[in-house]
């Protein structure tokens, strides 16, 4: 078993498993380690993206598109259906052939990777050399990325804190559903107290009448179990005789991403680096991206001699640019929601906008009505939908 | 008193190692809570989707 790389990734989602792919075509030893038997399993995702936010990130393959999204609906606690027929092309993915792909193609490009590996320790020894623990081995590298998911463990480790605030997470469950009720070209967004307190419940269609189907609740109004609880009630509700399978839980960070997001010789990637949509909670396009980019600029510290904080940096300044910006007003955002948008405020926005012809209907309307009270907030919607 | 997982029940998400402000949770084979250092704060309970963790009052 071979114990050195260049660079070591933990993780083998799409932050971690993009990084590693990008690391090695850019001529690097790479390890790449992951805690479950498989990439991509269990599904903890609603696997939506829209369609430019994909192809800027990857190339995409025909059989990871599921299902093409038309059509959304926006649900109010009241019941009215607000449609939103204007919306960009969409697709629902098929994240448990996606991850794996990534990773054969990391493995073809000359990754090692090793599945079933429980990393449980990180700790740098002498000037730039780190250690990574776990499965009984020591494994060395110059250069860590970590991509540990929502967990996000390791990184506390070599100085980061990233425990997440209550207000700063949603608890999730998620479940397929069959159903003759399933439209397969419409996304469908639940919202009130009663389904999803500080969260959205969805319906994201995946042909042949399935449907991920999922909830969040904010941290704040979570109680032990209510995620599961909540999403089997939903499901009785709006799919009656339903057949559900694969019923799986996850917490999705809604906080701004962590800074520095860089230190000397380590990386933090995805949703271990809270890369996340706070108001959507959508993080592949995110973790793609950041994926790609620490992969390719801690490949090029090596070949520069430098892996040190000025130099990967550059990561944090990519990253900064593209989504970053768009990250932090999604928290703005998504704090103004959580507050003040009860089920009242949310009813009212929709009988406004149910008076509008869907063929118009785009989210940044719903946006705009919601935030017309609040220019600086006005302002943040258009920019992060424009 | 300490925490407790059930981990029949646990699907392994690593939600409550993200609001764990002591690191006292560790997912490995399957979850572990240390409670030596553990502060009983219970929000780990809190936000388990599935409901997997719980108080054991009755603990040392």
């Amino acid at each position: 078993m071979n114990k050195q790389f260049d660079i070591i990734v933990v993780g083998a989602g799409p932050a971690g498993s993009m990084a590693a792919l990008s690391a090695a075509l850019n001529g690097r030893s790479v390890c790449l380690l992951e805690r479950k038997p498989q990439a991509g399993t269990p599904v903890r995702c609603g696997e939506g993206i829209g369609h430019r936010s994909l192809v800027e990130n990857i190339d995409v393959r025909p059989d990871w598109i599921k299902s093409i999204i038309k059509r959304s609906i926006m649900v109010a606690p009241n019941g009215l259906k607000v449609e939103i027929a204007n919306v960009d092309e969409s697709y629902i993915l098929d994240r448990e052939k996606m991850d794996n792909d990534i990773v054969k193609d990391a493995i073809d490009a000359g990754v090692t990777y090793y599945n079933q590996f429980a990393t449980t320790g990180l700790k740098r020894v002498g000037e730039k050399e780190y250690e990574v623990y776990g499965n009984n081995v020591i494994l060395k590298s110059n250069c860590i990325i970590l991509a540990d998911g929502v967990e996000s463990k390791l990184a506390r480790f070599v100085g980061w804190d990233t425990t997440l605030q209550l207000k700063d997470i949603e608890t999730c469950a998620f479940a397929r559903v069959i159903s003759p009720l399933i439209d397969n070209e419409t996304c469908i967004f639940y919202t009130g107290s009663k389904v999803a307190p500080g969260g959205y419940a969805w319906v994201f269609p995946r042909g042949k009448g399935e449907a991920n189907v999922g909830l969040g609740i904010l941290g704040v109004n979570s109680k032990a179990g209510s995620a599961l609880e909540s999403l089997n009630r939903f499901i009785n509700s709006e799919f009656p005789a339903a057949r559900i399978t694969n019923a799986h839980c996850g917490g999705v960070p809604v906080t701004k991403w962590i800074r520095p997001l860089v230190r000397d010789g380590v990386m933090l990637a995805g949703d271990a680096a809270r890369q996340v949509n706070c108001l959507s909670g959508a993080g592949i396009a995110y973790s793609l991206y950041a994926g790609k980019h620490c992969g390719q600029i801690a490949a090029r510290a090596f070949s520069n001699g430098s892996i040190d904080y000025s130099f990967l940096n550059k990561y944090q300044q990519v990253w900064d640019k593209r989504y970053g910006k768009q990250q932090i007003r999604s928290y703005s955002l998504k704090e103004f929601v959580t507050k003040n948008a009860d089920d009242d405020f949310l009813n009212r926005i929709a009988v406004s906008l149910s008076k509008e012809d869907p063929q118009k209907m785009n989210y940044l309307r719903v946006f705009v009505r919601t935030f017309s009270r609040h220019p600086v907030l006005l302002f943040k919607a258009f920019k992060l939908f424009r | 008193m300490i925490i407790t997982v059930d981990n029949n029940i646990c699907d392994q998400c690593g939600t409550c190692i993200s609001v764990c402000k002591t690191n006292s949770i560790r997912l490995e084979d399957k979850l572990y809570i240390e409670s030596a250092s553990c502060s009983l704060c219970s929000i780990c309970v809190k936000v388990c989707p599935f409901g997997a963790l719980s108080i054991d009052k009755k603990s040392e």
